[in-house]
């Protein structure tokens, strides 16, 4: 299993997609940090120094998670369309194992994204609160916290990924319904039905990153979140290995 | 290199849909010669060799290598290796990187990977993403990832679609090599006269049947001579054939073309009645005419090959 998760990582890691989802991810960030310090105060908006407004700096690390999303889905369905499935399951078999190995291969690499995407927030956030005279520490005494819920959501959402690739083996299509499943489905369940959204990957991933109650309904404690959110991605893996995947690669 | 060992088919028969690309074959591949799976376009050629592989589920019938499924073996890259239409690369990766990403899949050191791409050939292009190779090109980094595990089978299908003449040459050689070193090597192809010089034994099905496996030399021989023949006095010398047993067609005006007589016979024949003779060619394209009998003329004509499987 080792060898098949290290090929898996050098999949990922010799195409160039890889990179430029990094940079997106990353632009994305910063643009987010920007934003929360420059509109921060205005519009009805809490001022700088709140602790609603620092939390939502740092809290720009965890935004931009359809990257990693997006890079799991990419690196599930890019076997089928570009056809290296024929290959991978020649050496591979037993396709379980390979989605298995993406499984534990994607996250690894998108630790990476969320490791640059925590220095480049805490590196922009701290400077740009610095320069407008904001102690951070003590307007949110929980910002590492912070940090490390985003490091672990962007981490986990390419494990989603690769299990909505698992389920839809067409490239597009897999990449249209999760975008449009985060954005769009679970964005609103979590926002109007807070009873239900808490218990989606996106309602996990909110608790994970130390998310606002909405209306009044608790999110998930931090454990549960990340637990559930890996069992989301586990169950759809495992549930397109044992159906998608296993269809004939003519 | 692990043995070859036979490829045995038995009864398989797959649908798609409303086709039926493979249609209750049986037929065995032995190890130390290189057997030529041949077909028209569509005959089921590319389905049979991915069942084999386990990457299509037959509807009934067993596929094994060495009597084992492929799914079942559990290093299959050090039994068989595989070269597939299309090859499976991702085009934004590098040789290099593609040969050493199947080393990992297969558990083998990725130390092998600069052997290899001597061995095809590939050694200036290594580091070029594959998406900007030729076709000849990836035909032979499909060899090269075949040899990954340096298996006693080896399956390709198609190996010398888009290979120039020298292309060709280098690939029969290639087959006579791996063949010599006692591996089962299953090459199938539409086109025949490339298959003609480098098989030993061949397997042809038509509309996923079994129409024929032989030996090639016993196809070649039970085709019989052919003589090309151009004479003005082509009606008396086909009278004059057929009364020999011969079987003489008139193909163009002065045009016969004779089954089952020698070009000596025919000379013969035509000495005898007087009749002139301004061409008199031995037709040496055997095993293309064979297989046209096999087949019909009408299924080998290449037609576009259809999208999805054939």
């Amino acid at each position: 299993m080792t060898c098949l998760v290290r090929a898996e990582l050098a999949k990922v890691m010799t195409t160039r997609l890889v990179w430029g989802l990094l940079l997106g991810y990353l632009g994305f960030v910063a643009l987010n940090i920007v934003i929360a310090v420059f509109t921060a105060g205005t519009q009805g908006l809490p001022p700088l120094d709140s602790q609603q407004s620092v939390r939502g700096v740092f809290a720009s690390a965890g935004t931009g998670t359809v990257f990693s999303l997006v890079l799991g889905v990419i690196a599930m369905t890019g076997e089928f369309r570009h056809g290296t499935a024929s290959t991978t399951f020649l050496a591979v078999p037993r396709r379980g194992r390979v989605v298995a190995a993406k499984a534990m291969a994607l996250p690894v690499v998108t630790l990476g994204y969320a490791a640059a995407g925590v220095t480049v927030t805490a590196g922009l956030g701290y400077g740009l609160l610095a320069a407008k005279g904001v102690d951070a520490g003590a307007a949110d005494p929980q910002i590492q916290r912070v940090l490390a819920g985003a490091m672990a959501t962007v981490a986990l959402y390419s494990l989603l990924g690769v299990g909505f690739g698992a389920l839809i083996r067409n490239q597009i299509a897999a990449v249209v319904v999760a975008l449009l499943w985060v954005m769009l489905v679970e964005s609103g369940l979590v926002a109007f039905l807070p009873e239900v959204g808490r218990w989606t990957p996106g309602g996990a991933a909110s608790a994970m990153t130390l998310g606002e109650p909405v209306r009044g309904v608790d999110l998930l404690p931090v454990w549960a979140g990340a637990l559930l959110f890996v069992a989301y991605g586990v169950a759809l893996a495992a549930f397109g290995a044992r159906s998608t995947v296993r269809r004939d690669i003519t | 290199m692990s043995d070859g060992v036979p490829l045995t088919v038995e009864g398989v028969s797959k649908r798609f849909g409303d086709v039926r690309a493979v249609d209750d074959l049986s037929f065995t591949v032995a190890p130390g010669r290189v057997t030529g799976f041949l077909g028209p376009n569509g005959a089921g050629k590319t389905t049979m060799m991915r069942i084999l592989l386990g990457l299509v589920r037959p509807d009934t019938g067993t596929a094994t290598v060495g009597a084992v499924p492929y799914a079942q073996l559990t290093r299959p890259l050090r039994v068989v290796g595989a070269a597939l239409e299309g090859g499976g690369f991702h085009p934004g990766r590098t040789a290099r990187h593609h040969l050493a990403i199947v080393a990992r899949e297969a558990g083998m050191p990725t130390s092998g990977v600069d052997a290899l791409l001597d061995r095809v050939g590939l050694t200036d292009a290594a580091d070029r993403r594959v998406g900007g190779f030729s076709h000849g090109m990836r035909q032979r980094l499909g060899l090269a990832t075949a040899l990954v595990g340096d298996p006693g089978v080896v399956l390709l299908d198609e190996p010398a679609n888009g290979l120039d003449p020298a292309g060709i040459a280098w690939l029969r050689q290639f087959l006579r090599w791996m063949a010599g070193d006692g591996r089962t090597v299953l090459v199938s192809s539409h086109q025949l006269a490339e298959v003609a010089q480098g098989a030993d034994d061949v397997v042809i099905i038509d509309h996923g049947r079994l129409v024929r496996q032989q030996p090639l030399a016993d196809l070649l021989a039970s085709s019989g001579p052919r003589v090309q023949v151009g004479s003005p006095d082509t009606d008396r010398l086909a009278a004059e054939l057929v009364s020999r047993g011969a079987t003489a067609t008139v193909v163009g005006p002065a045009e016969l073309r004779v089954e089952g007589a020698t070009a000596a016979e025919v000379g013969e024949a035509a000495a005898r009645i007087g009749a002139v003779l301004h061409r008199l060619v031995d037709d040496h394209s055997g095993l293309e005419q064979a297989f046209l009998d096999l087949v019909g003329p009408d299924s080998a004509v290449s037609e576009p090959r259809p999208e999805g499987p054939s």
